[in-house]
């Protein structure tokens, strides 16, 4: 196979035009340069981005992790992995990273930085995760209901017969009454446990993790009355 | 006490002995079938003014029952119900909504079941 040389300008070509997101900073971290696709993809053109530092583009949760990077890619000379960067509008964006400390004959060292996009597949990927929670938790709620259903229907049909039929002493009709009640609340649960479709959390209280809301979670029944 | 006959089928003894009771207040016949093809030894015997039926029950599930019902007994079809702690269930969703039969989530009140064979004499 014939070697190609390519011209400098070939070589920046190849790089403005590469649809991967590709820099160069310096070792403080400072952009040098920046090709238009990661330019667009940040929102900003390439020119309103040189010199500026590459942690300011992390999202304010990571940013703190920016000086161990440098540190790493001063030690390593490479480094790897993810890194979460902010657009110009506020989008928080997943980027996978692969970057390499170089330097130019006779020149400083600087890094050259290679990255690809893949906030849409890590959404898809949270979304199908949630649908097969969505699925395990249907599953559970239709379990708990065939099983929770009959021994409720015979605690308020068999305490409403007693009352019809007169069975209840006067001094326990309170209690008859609070038990038919509270039955009538486990129903309402176990019927909203069967209308799971999102899951929506709520905090009870500051100090207490967050727990799955069942009324926010479900949706009205899709059946006729009977 | 009418001369209605009512038939009762449920594979959960405690609740099929709990729905005949209910329904003896109202009705003086009511049998009790504790499967599908119980209850089609009955039908062979008796014509019934409301057939209240679960739906998730072994051998032949209340599905089909409906079906064996529609091609044996077509005038009987409709004083079907449905009684089930599996309303929200797909797999018995489309089911429901294609057979058109009226069902009766569990756990129900007194009032729910006896209104429920009430309309069933007389369906719409």
């Amino acid at each position: 196979m014939p070697r190609v040389e390519l011209s400098p300008q070939r070589y920046r070509e190849l790089v403005e035009q590469s649809r991967g997101l590709i820099c160069t900073h310096d070792l403080a971290g400072v952009l040098l340069s920046v090709n238009r696709a990661a330019a667009d993809r940040l929102g900003y053109r390439p020119e309103d981005l040189v010199g500026r530092s590459l942690g300011d583009l992390l999202a304010p949760a990571v940013r703190h992790l920016f000086p161990q990077y440098l540190d790493r890619i001063q030690r390593g000379a490479t480094d790897e992995g993810l890194m979460l960067v902010v657009t110009r509008d506020g989008d928080e964006r997943i980027w996978t990273y692969s970057n390499v400390r170089s330097r130019e004959p006779g020149g400083a060292e600087y890094v050259l930085g290679h990255a690809h996009d893949i906030t849409d597949i890590k959404r898809s990927d949270a979304r199908a995760g949630e649908a097969e929670a969505l699925r395990s938790v249907g599953q559970l709620a239709l379990a708990t209901a065939h099983e929770i259903n009959n021994p409720l229907t015979i605690i308020i049909a068999s305490l409403q017969l007693m009352q019809t039929r007169g069975q209840v002493a006067e001094e326990a009709a309170g209690y008859v009454q609070r038990v038919i009640k509270s039955a009538e609340q486990i129903r309402d649960i176990v019927r909203n446990m069967s209308r799971i479709t999102r899951l929506e959390l709520s905090r009870q209280a500051p100090e207490l993790p967050p727990v799955l809301d069942l009324r926010k979670s479900a949706t009205p029944s899709s059946l006729p009355p009977p | 006490m009418s001369e209605a006959r009512i038939l009762v089928v449920e594979d959960e003894t405690n609740v099929r002995e709990l729905e005949a009771e209910i329904l003896r207040e109202e009705w003086e016949h009511v049998d009790t079938a504790v499967d599908g093809t119980d209850a089609l030894r009955l039908l062979a015997e008796h014509v019934y003014s409301a057939i209240v039926s679960d739906l998730a029950m072994p051998k032949l599930d209340g599905r089909g029952l409906f079906h064996e019902v529609e091609r044996r007994y077509p005038a009987s079809q409709r004083r079907l119900v449905f009684v089930t702690g599996y309303a929200e269930a797909e797999e018995y969703d489309e089911f429901l909504r294609q057979s058109g039969v009226p069902v009766l989530a569990k756990p129900f009140t007194i009032a729910d079941l006896v209104g429920a064979v009430q309309r069933a004499f007389s369906p719409a």
